[in-house]
């Protein structure tokens, strides 16, 4: 969510039920803006919070040119300080991060060890063979750094609009984005998810009648697998907000205004997936 | 001229066309008369184009035809006159921007100097990068306004119009009900008065005020919790505040607090715990008794139960018992039994459940109430079955957010989604209701007495009883399954010492895993059903026989059982008690059930607020200030796993029955003659029923003949 309208935006998100406390929200809303200017970035955005047991993880993200490709990531225990988030990359850490069973700590610098599940293989005659389930080392912040991009893969959204691609190639806020209106706002082909598209980009524009380049190059939310249970959208406050849900990622709320160009995601939760998702309908 | 100024007048809507007025006098006359050549050829062209800018087409063609005239005359007194110069070019530049589109009417000129204006006037950054997404805004608002003004059309319904009306008429206020509102008042001023005084007062004209353990006031609540970082929406609140005060005015119910929000897939839940009060209940209690008391008889003692009726023909008819059978005369024949296996037919197994605690026990003690929309009527749940507990700990779903509709899943939940739900609440508000050691404590048996209603004292005596509650603690009753009071000497201590879960006690009683509270026991209920329906059985034996006899040998027998039940009794299911500590939770999952924050850590230490997390309930929050301490659950409705829900297996497929060698023995098929006769029995058959004065003693041999032949046959 950005930091230009955070404690509005706390408010339209409330409906996931947890928001920030006071003194939360005014450390983090001046921290971030003093983080924003000491990094020279031209947009920042407030991601959310990952319960730990001691201390909280607070996830912010800034960029400067291009705001899907140039990232960045921050980390903070106490709301002040502010800490990038390193870059990962070993599948293996991310495969860790998935299925690692305990809760966060609270401590960056801790290491746990987690089993990954046993692979299976057929060797010949329809013999499988069960190989030993590998355990890899896994450091607490390289933990929170994978989760929070899986994450936000997954399940980061922006209204359609919201962004727009450069001639260029660099892709930034829309600044003539003027909102979702009344006959958009509840269909899910009208939200894109915030991440570099993952679908070819004629799939993408051939969706749609009315595809414009800059626009529609990003993937859609109705098109996530398990369609249509992916997430779920509810109009709050009069029907004049859209409230986007993550049923896979509990805990990751999206709004957005109608008729206006105000939207933002926020995830507040304990970063656990939800595994039983296709039993749960 | 004409034929300009008329085109003017016709797209007065656009912007530029006013701004056009201007430069006309200094436009040659030769120029003139070329644009209106242009306007003709397209007019002509496109008549859809001459629909757009003017009204009718009638009207249309006759200013193009005085416009043609005109220009004529215009050519031949105005031309070659004006030597070239920058303002003929310039209107030659311009009156090919101003060239009307024939799709949609409108021009190039009034687009731009549209979009001009709109940079000038609002100043949009960076307009250069978005000039395409710019210019397409522009113009989609043109074409927006004229669109809401024909006189004909209709008013769409704006989107908050439909919510905004419900919402008016849920809060409408009382129009002459003056009466109503002192009313109103008068009991808020009550109440207000019990809370200031911090102490519990007896209301004279209701005992029950006594008993009054929850905070009613979601407004001040909504401070506390907003400081916590847990809420819902601020014009939730007051909405909120006014549908539970509906709720509470109506007399079956005693007090009410805010339990907490469900979210949903298509709608989320408000939900309400309420206790109802003592006349309710037993109203309720009756009713329910009535219906258990019917339950729990045998199976087969029940009144309603009617033998199914045997399917009329299912596969071949079946066939006299006697092999050479057709040498019998056709009287033997009626008396003989089939041979062949019956169908078999469902048979209904009786099937026991462990009886739901009674209302205002248990985990039925409190009521509760939901909504979909703070404006709804409150809707109640229906009371929980232990089985409904057991299941839902099986089973992980999505609340839909409609209370009738189906939960799929497997085992088989009994009951719709508002039975999951009063499920799914009973076992939150079991697990995560704390507070500090010592804030709640247990009745004492004089109160416990004027709770259930036992005997009703002089007030004297009650307000002596209460006066040495606290020395007379040996008589508080030990027992799981009681509604606590708050404990009026409470002091807080310091937050610190407050900061861990040892300090911190459960409050509502444990659900055991049988799903009741009160442990149920299972192997005596059985045994004393099967003696009930031996008993039964035995009447109806007896009945035919001889009524006289029957009652004294049952005096008899119910001795003998009664000794046999004490020989069999079992161990009762035992759980944390009620008030034990939170730090002995236990999960096999979860290995920190309760996370413990303060709402401010550096700053605002004298007003923080302690708030203690549920891990196992994740969005279950309980606070502590000062003496306010309050129990919310904000959330999913899910429990915490560690990885996934182990999810039960569907069974082994059964085995098909076994068949024997008999059950297939080739047969040859019957031939044509075979098969006419049978129809004619068939046909004759029908006929005979049909016929109600024949009697079934003129059975025609002959006809079943035929008939079995076939069956023979095979």
């Amino acid at each position: 969510m950005n930091v230009e309208y955070f404690s509005e935006g706390l408010e339209c998100l409330m409906y996931c039920g947890r928001k920030l406390s006071p003194e939360q929200r005014i450390l983090i809303e001046n921290s971030l803006i003093v983080l924003l200017q000491e990094n020279r970035f031209s947009g920042m955005y407030f991601w959310g919070r990952i319960t730990a047991i001691k201390n909280d993880y607070y996830i912010a993200f800034g960029y400067t040119t291009d705001c899907l490709k140039d990232r960045k990531y921050f980390y903070s225990v106490d709301q002040y300080q502010w800490q990038l988030l390193p870059f990962v990359q070993s599948p293996k850490i991310f495969q860790a991060t998935v299925l690692a069973p305990d809760p966060f700590i609270g401590d960056p610098s801790l290491q746990t060890y987690v089993k990954l599940d046993p692979t299976f293989n057929i060797v010949a005659n329809q013999v499988i063979s069960i190989s030993n389930p590998e355990v890899i080392k896994l450091k607490e912040e390289e933990r929170l750094a994978a989760i929070v991009f899986i994450i936000s893969e997954e399940s980061a959204i922006c209204p359609r609009g919201a962004l727009y691609k450069m001639v260029d190639g660099r892709v930034i806020p829309n600044q003539m984005f003027r909102g979702l209106n009344d006959l958009q706002i509840e269909n899910l082909s009208y939200y894109q998810l915030y991440r570099l598209p993952r679908n070819d980009l004629k799939t993408n524009l051939s969706k749609r009648s009315d595809y414009n380049y800059a626009i529609d190059f990003l993937d859609t939310i109705d098109g996530v697998i398990p369609l249509s249970q992916a997430f779920t959208l509810n109009m709050q406050r009069n029907e004049r907000i859209a409230i986007i849900k993550s049923c896979v990622w509990l805990g990751m709320t999206f709004f957005h205004k109608l008729n206006s160009r105000k939207h933002g995601f926020v995830y507040l939760g304990d970063g656990r997936k939800n595994f039983d998702l296709l039993f749960m309908y | 001229m004409d034929d300009l100024a008329s085109l003017q007048n016709f797209t007065t809507d656009s912007t530029s066309s006013v701004q056009s007025d201007a430069p006309p006098k200094t436009i040659s006359k030769k120029e003139k008369e070329l644009i209106a050549n242009k306007d003709v050829v397209d007019h002509d062209e496109s008549p859809k184009c001459s629909n757009i800018i003017t009204s009718t087409s009638t009207s249309s063609s006759t200013t193009i035809s005085i416009g043609a005239f005109n220009s004529d005359t215009q050519f031949q007194r105005a031309s070659g006159h004006e030597p070239p110069h920058i303002g003929y070019e310039l209107s030659v530049a311009k009156s090919i921007l101003q060239q009307y589109s024939t799709l949609s009417g409108d021009n190039l000129f009034d687009h731009l100097s549209d979009i001009v204006k709109r940079v000038v006037d609002e100043r949009p950054p960076n307009v250069i990068d978005f000039f395409e997404e710019f210019s397409r805004n522009v113009r989609e608002q043109k074409f927006h306004v004229p669109e809401r003004f024909p006189p004909n059309a209709v008013f769409a319904d704006c989107r908050m119009f439909r919510p905004a009306k419900r919402i008016l008429h849920s809060i409408k206020l009382p129009h002459n009900a003056e009466g109503s509102d002192l009313g109103g008042d008068e009991d808020f001023g009550e109440e207000a008065y019990t809370y200031a005084d911090g102490e519990l007062q007896i209301d004279l004209d209701d005992s029950m005020r006594l008993f009054v353990s929850f905070n009613e006031r979601v407004e001040q609540l909504q401070f506390f919790w907003n400081q916590c970082g847990f809420t819902i929406s601020k014009d939730d609140i007051f909405q909120l505040a006014g549908s539970i005060n509906r709720l509470q005015t109506h007399p079956s119910i005693m007090q009410c607090r805010f339990w907490g929000c469900i979210n949903g897939l298509k709608a989320s839940y408000y939900i309400v715990e309420a206790s109802l009060t003592r006349e309710e209940i037993s109203s309720r209690l009756t009713m329910m008794e009535e219906e258990m008391r019917e339950k729990q008889l045998p199976f087969k003692m029940r009144k309603n139960q009617e033998p199914n009726p045997l399917p009329s023909h299912i596969g071949p008819e079946l066939t006299p018992g006697v092999y050479g059978w057709e040498n019998f005369s056709p009287e033997d024949l009626e008396k003989m039994t089939p041979k062949a296996p019956p169908v078999p037919l469902a048979e209904e197994i009786e099937f026991y459940d462990i009886p739901p605690e009674l209302v205002g026990l248990g985990c039925n003690r409190y009521s509760y109430f939901v909504v979909n929309n703070l404006y709804d009527d409150w809707i109640e749940l229906p009371i929980v079955t232990p089985r409904q507990i057991v299941v839902s700990r099986q089973i992980k779903k999505f609340f839909t957010g409609d209370l009738e509709s189906d939960i799929v899943s497997y085992p088989c939940f009994p009951g719709k989604e508002k039975h999951y739900l009063r499920a799914i609440i009973a076992r939150i508000t079991a697990s995560t209701h704390i507070a500090p050691q010592g804030y709640y404590r247990r009745m004492t048996k004089k109160e416990k007495d004027l709770f259930d209603g036992v005997n009703f004292d002089d007030e004297e005596e009650e307000q002596e009883e209460e006066d040495n509650y606290n020395e007379g603690e040996e008589d508080t009753i030990q027992d799981n399954d009681v509604m606590l009071l708050k404990n009026e000497r409470f002091e807080i201590e310091p937050l610190a010492t407050l900061a861990t879960p040892v300090a911190w006690v459960h409050c509502r009683p444990n659900i055991l895993n049988q799903g009741r509270i009160v442990w149920y026991d299972e192997e005596k209920a059985r045994k004393e059903r099967e003696k009930a329906l031996a008993m039964y059985l035995k009447m109806r034996l007896m009945e035919e026989m001889d009524e006289e006899v029957e009652e004294e040998e049952a005096d008899g027998e119910e001795e003998g059982e009664e000794e046999e039940m004490i020989e069999g009794f079992n161990q009762p299911e035992t759980g944390p008690d009620i008030l034990t500590s939170c730090a002995s939770d236990m999960s096999p999952d979860c290995v920190v059930p309760w996370l413990v924050r303060f709402t401010s850590r550096y700053t605002n230490q004298k007003e923080r607020v302690l708030v203690m997390q549920s891990n196992i309930w994740p969005g279950a929050f309980t606070f502590i200030f000062e003496k306010t301490c309050e129990s919310i659950y904000l959330g999913w409705g899910h429990k915490f796993c560690r990885r996934n829900i182990p999810f039960k297996h569907l069974p082994i497929v059964q085995e098909e029955f076994p068949h024997s060698v008999e059950d297939f023995i080739e047969t040859t098929d019957p031939s044509v003659e075979d098969e006419i006769a049978y129809n004619e029995w068939l046909l004759s058959k029908q006929k005979r029923q049909v016929d109600i004065g024949e009697s079934l003693h003129e059975y025609d041999g002959e006809d079943i003949d035929d008939y079995d032949n076939d069956d023979n046959d095979a």
